[in-house]
């Protein structure tokens, strides 16, 4: 079944159409938020979140381009709220588990196996140099490969200012590397 | 940077992220331009240092059930809401249709004609129950006319 199908089933009422459409979103949805947040736990509660808002508002859903791209803006808004509340209430700690949410307290998943720890460590330094306008245009064109488009659908701004944020986010992380010596720069 | 370094440099992250299909610079800018050369190299290096595989990840059992559960429940809470809006509908629909028969009574005993059609309502209601057997009756009659011109 297309995705076109299962979002039309979906907004018709039929419950395992929205589940189906969900989950095989999920991978990219926390992919990009775990990308974004450089915080797995948290990535995880706004991945879950933003599932359940998609519950709520799939009427309100107009299928004009990828399912996934709605997701991401929803899960993107999610968090940058969540750094605002963050910002008003003055905290800057870690970032402390709901114990209302999900959280599988078992050993290591796929996730885990994929995303090693190095590989983790190696992306959050370069991306943490990048402001989160900045961050969230580069993860979407570097590791999705979304078009200036749909990114600049999801960011809310024209495709010219996407395009000066990827070039900036190159030159920062390029810079990045060179400070810290790694690879001949 | 000059524009003509610019244009490249947009032209190369296009295509380097296949926002292009074509390599669409000037190459003999290129060949000439030391900043255009180093910025093709960072795209290279950056790309090395950061393979641009998504990472793929499973949603976990309990989260399936949670989402499910989720599902389930915003079903529910729209179909509540939908049958409240029904009996809202028919709540407010009751006092409508009174208001609207008590208005017409009214205009009519305004107008003189109300004891008349009070009268007509009395023979309608004594009249009915009569006319009943006959209209079953009739629909036999129907009914065994249409069978024998069945068969």
């Amino acid at each position: 079944m297309t995705e076109r199908e299962l979002i039309k089933k979906a907004q018709a009422g039929h419950n395992q159409a929205l589940n189906q459409l969900l989950l095989d979103n999920y991978s990219i949805l926390k992919g990009y938020l775990v990308k974004l947040t450089l915080q797995k736990e948290l990535a995880e509660d706004l991945t879950q979140e933003t599932l359940f808002k998609a519950v709520k508002k799939i009427h309100d859903y107009e299928p004009k381009g990828k399912f996934s791209t709605w997701l991401i803006a929803i899960g993107k808004n999610l968090y940058f709220d969540y750094l605002r509340k963050r910002k008003r209430e003055g905290s800057f700690d870690e970032y402390e588990l709901d114990s209302s949410k999900i959280h599988e307290k078992k050993g290591p998943s796929l996730e885990e196996g994929v995303m090693n720890t190095f590989a983790f460590d190696t992306m959050k330094e370069s991306l943490s140099k990048l402001s989160q306008e900045k961050r969230s245009v580069f993860i979407l064109k570097h590791y999705y490969g979304y078009s200036y488009k749909e990114i600049a659908e999801i960011e809310g701004c024209p495709i010219g200012t996407v395009r000066s944020r990827l070039h900036n986010s190159i030159e920062e992380i390029r810079k990045a590397m060179e400070k810290e010596g790694l690879d001949g720069f | 940077m000059d524009s003509k370094c610019r244009d490249t440099q947009d032209r190369m992250l296009d295509w380097f992220y296949e926002e292009e299909e074509d390599r669409s610079w000037d190459f003999d800018h290129v060949q000439q331009c030391r900043e255009c050369q180093a910025y093709y190299q960072k795209l290279l290096k950056i790309e090395g240092k950061l393979p641009r595989e998504p990472m793929e990840f499973q949603a976990s059992d309990s989260f399936v059930r949670a989402l499910e559960d989720q599902v389930r429940k915003e079903r529910m809470r729209v179909e509540e809401k939908k049958e409240k809006k029904r009996y809202l509908k028919e709540l407010g629909a009751f006092p409508g249709v009174a208001f609207l028969l008590l208005t017409l009574m009214g205009s009519l005993f305004y107008n003189g004609i109300g004891p008349s059609f009070i009268q007509v309502q009395l023979v309608g209601f004594l009249i009915f129950p009569l006319i009943i057997p006959i209209l079953g009756v009739v629909e036999k009659k129907q009914e065994q006319g249409r069978d024998s011109y069945g068969s």
